[in-house]
């Protein structure tokens, strides 16, 4: 069960294949239908007449192309459009209410936990107990819950659905889920379109009996019968693949969490009475993206609730199989190393790292707990600065102040010159401390969030404020490094479609010099990481380690930048790389982690926090 | 009236002029569905922009909230040491009270040229009575040494910084908003589905002027 996060979103690819085909096998069905429906009505019977053919070819065609090219325009709004679509509003990641404020904990918990964005999370004003993930890529993806949903949950409950939703991210559901909505929608425009057609005959009035009428009338009833029954098998197709990815998800909400009783107890809230029902007219169409029933239809999107009770609770009896991060869960016990800076020599976090490798897209528990212990021993000022949109930029200069006093009053006197305000809350944050080195990665995280909603002006303003802070002396170290690329990533101006770039042995042998270089203590350590990291696969990286003069983080950043556009398999054979090189040598330190964490995320690879557990 | 019955069995020649009737289908639905597929991006920018109104106006609020919620403690807080201020200490509770009223309102209906007015000036004025209140404040030494209070004037000042922050994405948002909502093909659509032009947040001089007042440089003392 446990499927590599690369795997997975290849399946996905795969399925989708899968459903183009099914998809114009409907298409074709459909153009016969409607040939049928001509032969017997104008052509007497005869169906061996090619210019029928091509009618019916030609306007199911049009129509259903148009259909689906106009759904696709409204997914292209990603999980935001859905969330507006079901009546959703965004909860402000600065919200106060107790509800709202647990319900933002847990996702952002279990978000820097599996090393995804901390997306956005909608709130519906619903009573029904309901909630879904929507996006188009793990990056874009939005979280929404029903106010019934935060209200009749406790917390553990309220994971277990979240982390339903996680796999839904994780698994590519959403981006199926999508198409399915685009596609049917196609279907659909068929019986709409032939009804509109009919309705035009109806008032061109009885009189006249014109031949192009009759024409128009049969392919209208045509029509319109066949995409209703093309409709009928599209929602047949949707709702099998739904209900096993519903399975899938239940069951990888209990291996995330450990905790069966979490989302068997939401599903019970649901079965006891609570419901899941949605008032929002859009709930059909988008049902499949809900985490139980959202009406009650025909065809139903999610399998019977007792059955998924029944499966969630018959895993507490081991059917889980053996999980992936049982060694680190063990360890972990969500002890989290001192916050002094590095980590103990006594500690060997190599097997945390290397478990949190395996657990892309398949964290557990151990890191659900490192991530709790984690944002629990952030300061609650820090913490809630990082939620505010004005103050989490203050928190993100903090990260790039200088430890050097002089330089330091330098980069402040650089905020004062541009935002006054901003310098203040930076000097107050400054004056209860610096952020230990663990905390740094997760906070940026939060800030990452909150930096989303600046306006575009706010967000150039700040781009500006945050690159001169980090050219202040002169040159790019990995703090500043990571938070710019974290920066960039949440407030990017216009993310532009990349063209698809296959990045070569060059951008591959940078990255892993440059991981190389910064765990190393002298060139020899260096070169052993290398070699660590080339035996996972001789191919994907040059013969020679770069010279550390050629490791900039500016070359890192760029060929980041090819492997960001690049498919499933360079990126996981680079993270394989990269999880080699950095454990080759026994002392993991925070800071090596920590690029590597950013450097997924540059490539977009939601790495799981390491949890660092006492050896 | 409805259709003529025998519609469906018009004579079998009809099909001579199929390849016709293809083109006219084809092109009929070509145009159809290029003017839906424009309608539909169109609608979208505008509903997507719309939202982003509605999140920057959420924005001010939870600033607006914690403001309201700061200010009963600070009255409580001065309370005792300027008894002889009573004056000055309703006209802040009242324009709190006032202010709080104002904000459901607006709240209620984002970007609501008449509710977003009503709030910015309620909020000016309680910023007016929170900036008279400080001033006041100053003539007792005492206060300069409570901590409690000291740190909520503080954190008042710092939530009128945020407030400002907020205030800027919305009206950024608003701006947006209402320039796509009055050029050319936008318009129409715009006009289609009534969307209505969102209000900005504007307050006057006396709220920017609170976080001026800096309670530590007071003459006296």
């Amino acid at each position: 069960m446990a499927m590599d996060f690369f795997e997975s979103q290849e399946r996905a690819k795969r399925n989708t294949g899968m459903l183009v085909v099914l998809f114009v096998l409907a298409a074709l069905g459909t153009v016969a239908g409607v040939h049928v429906v001509l032969a017997v009505s104008l052509g007497g019977g005869n169906l061996a007449n090619p210019s029928m053919l091509a009618i019916a070819a030609g306007s199911v065609g049009v129509i259903v192309l148009v259909g689906t090219l106009v759904k696709m325009a409204q997914m292209a709004g990603g999980g935001r459009a859905v969330a507006a679509a079901l009546g959703g509003r965004q909860i402000d990641p600065a919200s106060r209410d107790p509800e709202e404020r647990r319900v933002l904990n847990v996702v952002e918990e279990m978000a820097i936990a599996s090393g995804l964005p901390v997306p956005p999370v909608y709130i519906m004003e619903e009573d029904g107990i309901n909630a879904f993930a929507a996006g188009n890529t793990p990056k874009d993806a939005v979280i929404g819950v029903t106010r019934g949903c935060i209200r009749a949950l406790d917390r553990d409950e309220l994971q277990g659905v979240m982390a339903h939703e996680f796999s839904h991210v994780f698994h590519q559901d959403m981006r199926l889920n999508m198409r399915l909505v685009a596609w049917l929608g196609g279907i659909f425009a068929l019986s709409m379109i032939g009804r509109m057609m009919l309705r035009s005959v109806r008032f061109r009035g009885s009189g006249k009996r014109n031949d192009g009428v009759a024409v128009v009338a049969a392919l209208g009833i045509g029509l319109f019968v066949v995409g209703i029954v093309g409709y009928f098998f599209g929602r047949l197709i949707q709702s099998a693949v739904s209900r096993q990815r519903e399975y899938l998800a239940d069951a990888s909400a209990v291996q995330y969490t450990r905790n069966a009783d979490g989302i068997a107890g939401a599903l019970e809230k649901i079965a006891r009475g609570a419901g899941s029902r949605l008032q929002a007219p859009a709930a059909a169409e988008f049902g499949h993206f809900l985490f139980a029933d959202g009406v009650a239809a025909l065809f139903a999107t999610h399998p019977p609730i007792q059955e998924r009770i029944a499966r969630v609770r018959g895993m507490r009896a081991g059917q889980l199989g053996p999980a992936p991060s049982a060694g680190a869960a063990s360890a972990a016990a969500a002890s989290i190393a001192p916050a002094a800076g590095g980590v103990p020599a006594s500690t060997d976090v190599r097997p945390a790292v290397r478990a949190a490798r395996a657990e892309i897209g398949e964290f557990g528990p151990a890191q659900l707990a490192a991530s709790h212990a984690v944002i629990g021993s952030i300061p609650a000022a820090m913490l809630e600065a990082a939620h505010e949109p004005a103050d989490a930029r203050a928190v993100t200069c903090l990260l790039v102040l200088s430890t050097d006093t002089g330089e330091r009053l330098r980069q402040l006197a650089i905020v004062r010159e541009h935002d006054r305000p901003l310098a203040r809350a930076v000097e107050a944050l400054a004056a209860r401390g610096r952020p230990a080195p663990e905390q740094r990665l997760p906070l940026l995280e939060a800030c990452a969030a909150s930096l989303a909603m600046l306006s575009p002006a706010q967000a150039a303003a700040f781009r500006v404020i945050l690159s001169r802070l980090v050219q202040a002396d002169g040159q790019v170290d990995r703090v500043e490094w990571m938070v710019r690329v974290l920066v960039r990533k949440a407030i990017d101006p216009s993310p532009v479609r990349r063209p698809v770039v296959r990045p070569t042995h060059a951008d591959a042998r940078v990255a892993i010099s440059t991981l190389c270089w910064i765990g190393a203590r002298d060139a020899a350590a260096a070169a052993s990481s290398w070699a660590a990291a080339r035996s996972t696969d001789p191919a994907v990286l040059g013969p020679t380690l770069l010279p550390m003069s050629e490791c900039t983080l500016d070359a890192l950043d760029a060929s980041l930048a090819a492997f960001a556009g690049a498919g499933a398999d360079a990126r996981r054979r680079l993270v394989d790389a990269a999880v080699a090189a950095v454990t080759a040598d026994a002392d993991v330190t925070v800071e090596e982690a920590e690029v590597l964490r950013t450097m997924c995320a540059a490539i977009d690879v939601p790495m799981p926090i390491v949890s660092r557990g006492v050896a | 009236m409805g259709m003529p019955p025998d519609v469906l069995h018009a004579p079998a020649p009809v099909i001579a002029d199929a390849s016709v009737a293809l083109v006219a289908v084809v092109a009929a639905g070509t145009l159809v569905g290029v003017a839906a597929l424009w309608l539909v991006v169109i609608y979208n920018g505008l509903v997507s922009r719309r939202v982003r109104v509605q999140n920057g106006f959420a924005q001010i609020d939870v600033q607006l909230k914690r403001r309201h919620d700061l200010v009963p403690n600070l009255v409580a807080a001065v309370k005792g040491a300027m008894a002889h201020e009573r004056e000055t200490l309703e006209a802040v509770t009242r324009a709190r009270a006032a202010a709080v009223n104002a904000e459901a309102r607006a709240a209620a209906a984002p970007g609501d040229a008449a509710a977003t007015a009503a709030l910015a000036g309620a909020e000016g004025t309680l910023a007016a009575a929170l900036g008279r209140l400080m001033i006041v404040m100053e003539r007792y030494p005492d206060l300069k040494a409570n901590a409690s209070a000291l740190q909520l004037q503080e954190e008042l000042v710092s939530t009128e910084n945020r407030i400002a922050f907020a205030r800027q994405a919305y009206n950024d948002a608003v701006m947006v908003f209402n320039t796509r909502l009055s050029v050319f093909p936008d318009l129409l659509v715009a006009r289609m589905f009534s969307f209505v032009p969102a209000a900005l947040f504007e307050t006057d001089g006396a709220s920017r002027a609170v976080p001026q007042v800096d309670f530590g440089a007071g003459r006296g003392g």
